[in-house]
Order: C-alpha cells, then structure tokens, then sequence
C-alpha cells in the first residue's frame, strides 16, 4: 500500500539513486572517452599530418560518448524531487 | 587572404585580460533564491524549500534584481497607503517564465547584426581590424567546415552552419558575464535551434534525392535479396533514428550550458556563505569560488557550440545523396 511514509522512504532511496547512477554513467562514459581519446592521439602521433581531421572526427565521437552522461545528468533534473 | 586573417591576431593576452575582468564583477553572480532569503527574512517558506534543495541554485540575473526591487517598493508602497505601480509588470514576468531568453537571445542577435553590419564592406585594400577579424572568423568557419563537407557543400551550407555556430557561442558565453543569462540553459531555445536542423535536413534530404530516392536512401539503398528483405527494418529504425536525432542535440546542448550554470550557482552560493565568516553579509556579493570553474564554461562553451554546429553539418551531409563521394573530395582539398 501506498503510505505517505513509504513514498518518502522511497524518495529518500531515489535521493541515494540519484548521484550513484550519475556516477556509474560518468565512468561509463570516462572509460569510452579514455579509449576514443587515446586511439586519436596514437593516430596523431603516427600521422602527424592529418591531425586535424582526426581531432574532427574524435570531436564528434566525443560529443556522442559524453551525451550518455549529460542523458543521465538531465533525467536527474527531470525527475520530481 | 593570409594578410586578412592576420589583420586582428587573437593574444592570449586579451583573454586573460578579459577573465580578470570577469573575476573581478564575479561575485556579483549569486544565488538567486538566497538574495531572495536574504532580502525577506520572513519568507521562511521559501528558506525551507531552499534548505530542501527544492530550489535549483540559479545565477542571478538583471530581471531578478529588478523583479526583486520592484516587489519591495510596491511592498512599501501597499504599507504606506500609496497605489502600487508595478503590479502589471509583475504579473507578466510571473506568467510569461521563457521572456527573459527572449530578451538576451534577441540582444545577442542585435549586437551581432550590428557588428557584422559595420564590419561588412566589400573592401579589398585598407579593411580596418573589425573588418579583418569579422572575416577572418567567417574565414576560419568555411575552411572548418570545408574540411568536413567538402567545398561544394560548405558553399550552401556554412551560412546555416556557420551562424548556428556563432550563436550558439554567445548563447553559452553570455551566462558567464555578471547578470546575464544563457538562453541555451533553457531546453525551449535548444529545442528551437534542433529542430530548425531537422526542418533542413528533411528539406533538403527530399529535395535532393526526391520522394523515392529519400525513401530508398533511408532504407539502406538495398541492391541485392538481402537488402530489400531487410530494407523495411532498416527504414524503421532510420526514421526513428532521424526524430531522434533533433531531441539528443538540443538535451546535449541543454544539459551541458545548464549543468555549467549549476556549478557557477552553487559556487557563488558557497561563496556568499563562506564571507558571511568575515561578517560581511550582502545579497550579492561573495568570495569568488567560482573563478576556476570561469575557464571551465570557457570550455564547454566553446565545445558544445562547436559539437552542435559539427553534428548539424554532419546530419545535413548524410541526408545528401552519395556522400560517400564527398570524403573523396576531402583528400584532394590541400590542408592549410
């Protein structure tokens, strides 16, 4: 049954959800981040010359990583508190 | 074109003059709901909800300030028996919440139209240093996105592209200059500015490649048996893919200049907290722990403005037919 004292118990338990998931997100991403980033900066240092193309499509694939986490950052803004 | 671009050299110098002078009006950045405890300490509502954390740390804006000042003085006026003046200005702030963007992205837009408009003139010999930096900005955009779309497309393209980039860069930038508000931190405007792209890239997708061909193009281009049994698939997904595309634009724009005003907030609060230690105790103004954190929207700002005019282009070239042969096109371009 849904009690007041039981939505609030489960408030609490989404206040404690809140900032583990956007961790657990945050290292997600991080660790694709890690990757990509390293991957383009091998690129760079073995084709010193297409540096810039490289930085480009590293950019994009960035932006894509990092949505996850600003997903997980907005749903946190979304969600009733 | 070497000795334009070379007209007005960007110094870091400027830029750091330009940060001190922002660290200096920095403290003026402040909670808005704590000037507001502050101001009424009777509003006790207001301080629990704040000490709840139902209130989002904002930064401090002019309409607060003047909102603020204007319910104190009809306030004093309602005590002292006189007609209140700005009741009706205030029932159209309380119910019109999205008229501040308006404002400050219509500022943006204006002073950028007027700076562009002195700085356009089709001089070849004597351009003075706004006419050198204005093309050298636009200069710099068009190699970008030359380099990314290919000349042909850029030609069409970098007037789309290219201001969706410079507005989207005063958007974000606005936010960290003291009692001004990003219009980007709000999903309305990112929401706008996404689907304006996803008004033109289906525009032109069907333009391009006409009714079929768009339909053929989003089901894959099957050539064999194979294709064409999976082709009904692949169109779902595709459509999906394209209404998905606008709302992860304007959440990652969103998300992004938001977060980054959140941080300033809180530490603009933490700031005003902590000077209260010095007996010091003022609505606005506070020790500047936000400063750090100045370079670090300088950052995002930059990012973001550049990630979302990048994947802008990016979607417009997909929805173009053949674009495998554009990358071709892109090898023969000589780096500068």
């Amino acid at each position: 049954m849904a009690t007041p004292e039981a939505g609030q118990a489960a408030l609490n338990l989404l206040h404690l959800a809140y900032p583990i998931g956007l961790g657990l997100a945050a290292l997600g991403s991080g660790m694709g981040l890690g990757r990509a980033v390293s991957g383009a900066m091998e690129a760079m240092g073995r084709q010193p010359e297409a540096a810039g193309k490289i930085q480009t499509a590293m950019i994009i694939g960035c932006a894509f990583i990092e949505a996850l986490t600003i997903y997980a950052l907005v749903s946190i803004f979304l969600i009733p508190k | 074109m070497n000795s334009v671009s070379g007209v007005v050299r960007f110094r870091s110098v400027h830029l750091m003059l330009a940060l001190l002078a922002l660290c200096a009006l920095a403290p003026l950045q402040a909670h808005a709901a704590q000037s507001d405890v502050e101001a009424h300490p009777q509003n006790v509502q207001r301080e629990k909800e704040v000490e709840k954390g139902q209130e989002q740390p904002e930064l401090v804006n002019i309409f607060m300030v003047a909102e603020k000042h204007m319910a104190a003085a009809d306030e004093r006026a309602r005590e002292e028996g006189r007609e209140p003046k700005y009741e009706r200005v205030l029932s159209f702030m309380e119910h019109h919440a999205q008229w501040e963007n308006v404002f400050f992205t219509y500022l943006i837009v204006i002073v950028t139209w007027i700076f562009l408009a002195i700085g356009y003139k089709r001089r070849v010999r004597n351009a003075d240093k706004l006419q050198g930096g204005i093309e050298s900005i636009i200069e710099g955009l068009y190699n970008f996105f030359r380099d990314v779309m290919g000349p042909e497309n850029a030609r069409t393209f970098v007037p789309l592209v290219g201001s969706l980039f410079l507005f989207i860069f005063l958007n974000n930038i606005i936010g960290i200059v003291p009692l001004m508000k990003s219009p980007s931190a709000t999903p309305i405007t990112t929401f706008a500015l996404s689907i304006t792209v996803f008004l033109v890239v289906q525009v032109v997708g069907f333009m391009r490649n006409g009714i079929w061909g768009r339909i053929f193009h989003l089901m894959g281009s099957p050539q064999d048996a194979t294709g064409w049994v999976f082709a009904p698939l692949l169109f779902v997904l595709e459509v999906i893919g394209e209404f998905v595309k606008p709302v992860s634009l304007a959440l990652r724009l969103f998300g992004n200049i938001f977060g980054e005003d959140i941080l300033l907030g809180s530490f603009a609060f933490m700031g005003m907290l902590l000077i209260t230690a010095f007996g010091i105790k003022h609505p606005y103004f506070g020790v500047p722990l936000q400063f750090p954190f100045l370079f670090l929207a300088l950052l995002t700002s930059i990012i973001q403005s550049l990630v979302f005019s990048l994947l802008a282009s990016i979607y417009i070239l997909l929805a173009l037919p053949h674009h495998e042969e554009h990358s071709e096109e892109v090898h023969s371009v000589p780096q500068q």
